[in-house]
């Protein structure tokens, strides 16, 4: 009970906060999609951690993986929010049923005493929520004093650098927009073909016109994402191939059952000679 | 375009997930539960990823979130393993059974 | 024999020398040998005990090498010219700003160390022989401790005569009370063995404090502690104006202490009676004959520090003498154990000493040394004898008729020579020089004198009556003994005495001899002019105590005291004094022969109406019990310092172990015990208290200008600015 007027309270000082900051948002439209996609987060989360039944936890996780999706989208990250929605929501929690279902954690709800101790009683909740708290204001320090000082200026620049290294895409893509382009354009003085006043972007020709390219230009998120994937961090995707194929072979391993097996069996097996013991009968006693 | 008050926004959220996690973390005796509230908290570093590569344009932040999927999805596999070969010791979920760490 | 000392003397030349004239040896550097062939003999007795050698070997190598120092101080004493100095090799030569401090290990070769090394080794070779009879009942056991002990004891005795320095003699000093403390533990598996020699050397010790102070005083004082130089400085000095420098009054006071705890005197006699613990042969060898007079020695080497203008130390060192003479004499009356009797009758003895050096007279006082050295020798071995025979029997009640008992003949009549000539018998050696003592004490000036000289009279009395006691109630009488307490295994019916044979009988028969013999030199005519008193006189002339030589004219002209002329009832006292001290005698031999012969049972008798009448029981209780001393001693020092120790022994177990050290050790159980909640095995709250640290010190960091901005403006004393600090914070 305690934990849902603590979360309540949070909730609603973030409210206060929002809605003090409703106006900055570039359109309202943002900021009302902001406020539901957030707070559907933060109340399942709330709600995950206090629940007592796990199945409704993982639930309530999935609930979040989808607000974050949200959240992602807004971001204009849509190639992360699905690919959120497909991992998360669509692998991991679907592992943790297995699992959970595994262990025998899906209760009858007309026998709520048989529900395990363990679920129902929370452990030291006052030093969780004081720690909680201070990781709270940690947080909020941190990002209220310190968003204002990152750099604003020049970023703009960036998100057209990924165009210029597609450069069918961006050949084609200019020639579509006019004809008449003398390609190539001429490189800024900083390296850059593509240039940006701070307010729009445009590239200038060998002989002098100026061509505005238009945001529709830019790629998707997708392309944008594969192209720092592959381009910027080569090692890290192989190395990620490793994990995943490591994390198989060790959850493979982890999970099967040990098999004890005598002298005599260890034996024929060595040797090839499977004539009458089945060596992988369950014979030995569990681990 | 975004402002830094937005941005402050998102990581409010982030930092409330990532908080509310951890206090699920310490408060949940059921093992799986326990594992559930770190993929929350992995949840809200993913938000602040993506929010500061959005303010900066930088899409090293989404390709980061990429690798804690690839990474939040190998531990969970193993972590669940570990859950079952304990579960099958004990025969039960209770993180406070498994306390031989204990002096 | 007359003719033999007379062409020694004659042989030995006697110019009036002062003893800045010192030679140095030529080729004297064998006399060393003196002092190492008992080292040699110690080294061979040691390696007899690591091989435990199981014949009688320690003692002939002991007797050998004694032997050998013996005829090498007869050598020494044959080509005796004038005080040499032989340089054995350097020891200390500490060079300072203002002064050095010299002391090598070399002789110094006068008379006197000649007369007290030719009884020392004579004495020592003797007793050895003795022992190695006596001993035989430990062959193989403790037979080789017990001479390496001797030899190292002669060793010292001999560095504490020989040396020419006052720090080689305070080797030989704590080397003989260290031998002292070896030999008297001997039989170290008996508790009361073990505490006398505990007793013997602390009481020692206490008169080595005052050796040690005084040797540091005469350094500072006058530059040096070698003797020569010593007596030169001192010359000088005595002709100044008189020094009012305590610290130089103090050295004689200093020395007498310490010649007192060697010497067994008042207050510090204690240790003697209890040294009797030890065998016998150390009884008669170092409390009788040799350790115990290396007081009287040391005072007639330094006696010239005595006689400081305005200086007491002569009149205290007399009063002690003879008040220790008296004492000694009272409580010796009433012991029953022969061999306390003896060490009793030895510090009576030694209070004559002292009291001759005191009233100036260091020629009587050598004379006493020289011929007790041989009578109280031989008691003090037909005690041993006795003792031997009967199984460790030395009550005088329980034995009688010795002298009638086959094989104890020889045994009874030395006793009886020793007897005489400690009563002072009439021509008898201790006659003589026990005279010496006594007349002069009527003749010298000083506080009391007389009446010292009465108490000494009196005192030779009781010597007489309780040195006869011993004699008629062991040796007279109807034939009786029981055996004493080292019966092994026979049962006492059966008992028979086992009488001495051929080394112990030789032994007493050459000591007796030595006794009666030890009269002669009195009779010895002088070369020296003026001086009398014979062979004795002549020795002690070349030392320094030759203030103490009568008749011998000191060149000073100061108002010194003078040898001089007294008389006593209108006679010239020596005259005076053979008759008084020959009445005296007889009247104690009387008294003896009455109680304890004739009518044995009178004494008992007598003693019963003492102790029945209230108003005289305290005497005989309370010599009996050696008039409390020792108790007295126990109540006023070993008592507190016991005390004390125990109080310490607390402090150290509850205070100094329990709160100090366990209580330190205690901590990290305590802290640890404090902090092991913290291990409870789950793994939650290790996260929490591992990531609530993490934030806190995020959090420090974070806030960190802010909180320094605080501390300065709060250190800073201004309200103002905290004030507005607060409020324009966060």
């Amino acid at each position: 009970m305690t934990m849902i007027v603590i979360g309540v309270t949070a909730a609603g000082w973030l409210i206060g906060l929002a809605t003090g900051s409703l106006s900055t948002f570039a359109d309202v439209s943002q900021g009302v999609f902001f406020f539901i996609f957030s707070l559907c987060g933060v109340a399942s989360s709330i709600r995950l951690v206090t629940h007592d039944r796990p199945v409704y936890s993982a639930l309530y996780f999935v609930l979040v993986v989808l607000s974050t999706a949200g959240l992602f989208l807004l971001l204009e990250a849509e190639f992360m929010a699905f690919a959120l929605v497909i991992v998360y929501a669509g692998a991991i929690l679907i592992t943790y049923m297995f699992v959970l279902m595994l262990a025998n954690q899906a209760v009858d709800s007309d026998q709520p005493h048989t529900q395990a101790l363990y679920d129902r009683i929370p452990r030291e909740p006052a030093a969780a929520v004081g720690v909680g708290f201070l990781l709270l204001c940690l947080i909020s320090g941190t990002v209220i004093g310190g968003t204002s000082s990152l750099p604003t200026q020049g970023v703009q620049q960036s998100q057209w650098s990924t165009l210029e290294h597609l450069s069918k895409q961006f050949e084609s893509s200019v020639m579509e927009l006019d004809a008449s382009f003398a390609w190539p354009p001429v490189d800024s003085p900083s390296g850059n073909k593509i240039r940006h006043d701070g307010i729009e972007a445009f590239i200038v020709s060998s002989d002098g016109t100026t061509l505005v390219l238009p945001t529709s230009l830019l790629p998707t998120n997708t392309q944008q994402v594969g192209w720092s994937l592959v381009n910027d961090f080569p090692v890290s995707l192989e190395l990620a191939g490793v994990i995943l194929l490591m994390a198989m072979f060790g959850a493979a391993i982890l999970a099967r059952r040990a098999i004890e097996l005598g002298e005599q069996e260890k034996r024929n097996v060595l040797l090839g000679n499977n004539r009458d013991a089945n060596p992988l009968d369950d014979s030995g006693d569990q681990s | 375009m975004m402002t830094s008050s937005v941005l402050a926004g998102y990581l409010i959220v982030s930092g409330l997930l990532l908080s509310i996690g951890l206090i699920g973390f310490f408060v949940r005796r059921n093992l799986i539960v326990m594992f559930l509230c770190t993929e929350l908290m992995f949840q809200g570093a993913a938000i602040a990823f993506v929010a500061i590569g959005r303010f900066l344009f930088d899409y090293s932040g989404q390709v980061m979130v990429i690798f804690i999927l690839t990474v939040a999805a190998a531990e969970a596999a193993l972590a669940l393993a570990l859950v079952v070969l304990l579960h099958r010791q004990r025969d039960t979920l209770d993180a406070d059974v498994f306390g031989e760490l204990q002096e | 024999m007359i003719e033999a000392f007379s062409i020694l003397s004659k042989t030995i030349a006697m110019p009036a020398v002062s003893t800045d004239q010192v030679v140095q040896g030529i080729d004297l550097s064998w006399a060393g040998f003196i002092l190492w062939m008992p080292l040699i003999s110690l080294l061979l007795c040691g390696l007899c005990a690591a091989f435990k050698v199981k014949s009688k070997a320690p003692a002939f190598i002991t007797v050998i090498c004694l032997g050998t120092s013996f005829l090498l101080t007869l050598l020494l004493w044959q080509g005796y010219d004038e005080p040499v100095r032989i340089h054995l090799f350097d020891w200390l030569q500490v060079n300072l700003v203002d002064g050095s401090f010299v002391a090598n290990f070399s002789l110094y070769v006068d008379s006197l160390t000649l007369l007290w090394m030719l009884f020392v080794t004579g004495l020592g070779t003797l007793i050895a022989l003795y022992a190695s009879e006596y001993m035989e009942h430990d062959v193989g056991k403790g037979y080789a401790r017990f001479f390496a002990g001797v030899s190292v004891f002669i060793f010292a005795m001999g560095c504490l005569v020989m040396a020419d320095n006052l720090l080689l003699l305070y080797l030989g000093w704590e080397g003989v009370g260290f031998a002292s403390y070896w030999l008297i533990g001997y039989f170290y598996q008996r508790p009361s063995a073990v505490a006398a020699a505990k007793k013997a050397f602390i009481v020692n010790r206490i008169g080595d404090v005052g050796l040690a102070l005084a040797i540091y005083l005469i350094w500072s004082k006058f530059g040096t502690v070698q003797y020569d130089e010593i007596k030169t400085a001192l010359e000088s000095y005595q002709y100044n104006a008189s020094f009012g420098d305590w610290s130089v009054h103090a050295i004689p006071y200093l020395l007498m202490l310490a010649a007192f705890g060697k010497s067994a005197q008042l207050p510090l006699y204690v240790w003697l009676p209890d040294a009797m613990e030890g065998p016998t042969p150390v009884s008669a060898l170092i409390h009788a004959a040799t350790m115990v007079t290396a007081g009287v020695y040391l005072i007639i080497r330094t006696y010239p520090l005595f006689m400081m203008p305005d200086s007491h130390a002569l009149e205290t060192v007399a009063w002690v003498g003879g008040l220790t003479a008296f004492l000694a004499a009272t409580i010796g009356m009433a012991q029953y154990d022969i061999k306390r009797i003896m060490a009793y009758s030895t510090v009576s003895q030694l209070g004559y000493m002292f009291l001759g050096l005191g009233v100036l007279t260091s020629y009587g006082a050598a004379y006493h040394v020289f011929t007790h050295a041989f009578f109280k020798a031989v008691l003090f071995l037909t005690c041993g004898a006795i003792m031997h025979g009967f199984a460790g029997q030395l009550d005088l009640r329980r034995i009688s008729g010795l002298r009638k008992m086959k094989g104890w003949k020889i045994v009874s009549y030395t006793m009886l020579v020793g007897c005489l000539c400690l009563a002072g018998f009439p021509l008898t050696s201790g006659y003589f020089s026990k005279d010496a003592i006594l007349a002069q004490a009527f003749v010298t000036e000083g506080a009391g004198f007389k009446f010292l000289g009465w108490l000494a009279i009196f005192t030779a009395g009781l010597t007489a009556y309780y040195i006869f006691r011993v004699w008629f109630r062991v040796c007279c009488g109807p034939v009786q003994y029981e055996a004493g307490d080292e019966l092994h295994g026979q049962d006492s019916s059966s008992f028979h005495p086992h009488a001495p044979r051929f080394t112990i009988n030789i032994v007493l028969i050459v000591i007796a001899c030595g006794a009666v013999l030890s009269a002669l030199p009195y009779f010895m005519p002088n070369e020296t002019e003026g001086i009398h008193g014979g062979w004795v006189a002549e020795m002690i002339y070349d030392s320094p105590a030759i203030a103490g030589v009568p008749g011998a004219s000191i060149e000073s002209d100061s108002s010194s005291q003078e040898v001089a002329q007294g008389e006593i009832l209108g006679m010239d006292p020596h005259t005076a004094m053979y008759y008084i001290s020959a009445i005296v005698g007889f009247v104690g031999i009387g008294f003896a022969l009455y109680f304890h012969l004739f009518f044995r049972s009178a004494a008992d008798k007598l003693r019963g109406k003492l102790l029945a009448n209230r108003a005289t029981r305290w005497l005989p209780t309370a010599m009996e019990h050696k008039w409390y001393v020792d108790e007295v001693y126990i109540a006023l020092i070993r008592s507190p310092l016991w005390i004390l120790g125990k109080l310490f022994s607390l402090v150290d177990r509850y205070i100094i172990d329990g709160a100090l050290v366990n209580g330190i050790a205690a901590i990290p159980r305590c802290v640890a015990r404090w902090f092991s909640p913290l291990h409870n095995g789950a793994v939650q709250s290790y996260a929490v208290s591992m990531i609530g640290g993490a934030i806190l010190i995020a959090l420090l960091m974070l806030f960190m200008p802010e909180i320094i901005e605080f501390l300065q403006a709060a250190t800073t004393d201004s309200g103002e600015q905290t004030i507005a600090l607060l409020g324009g914070g966060q």
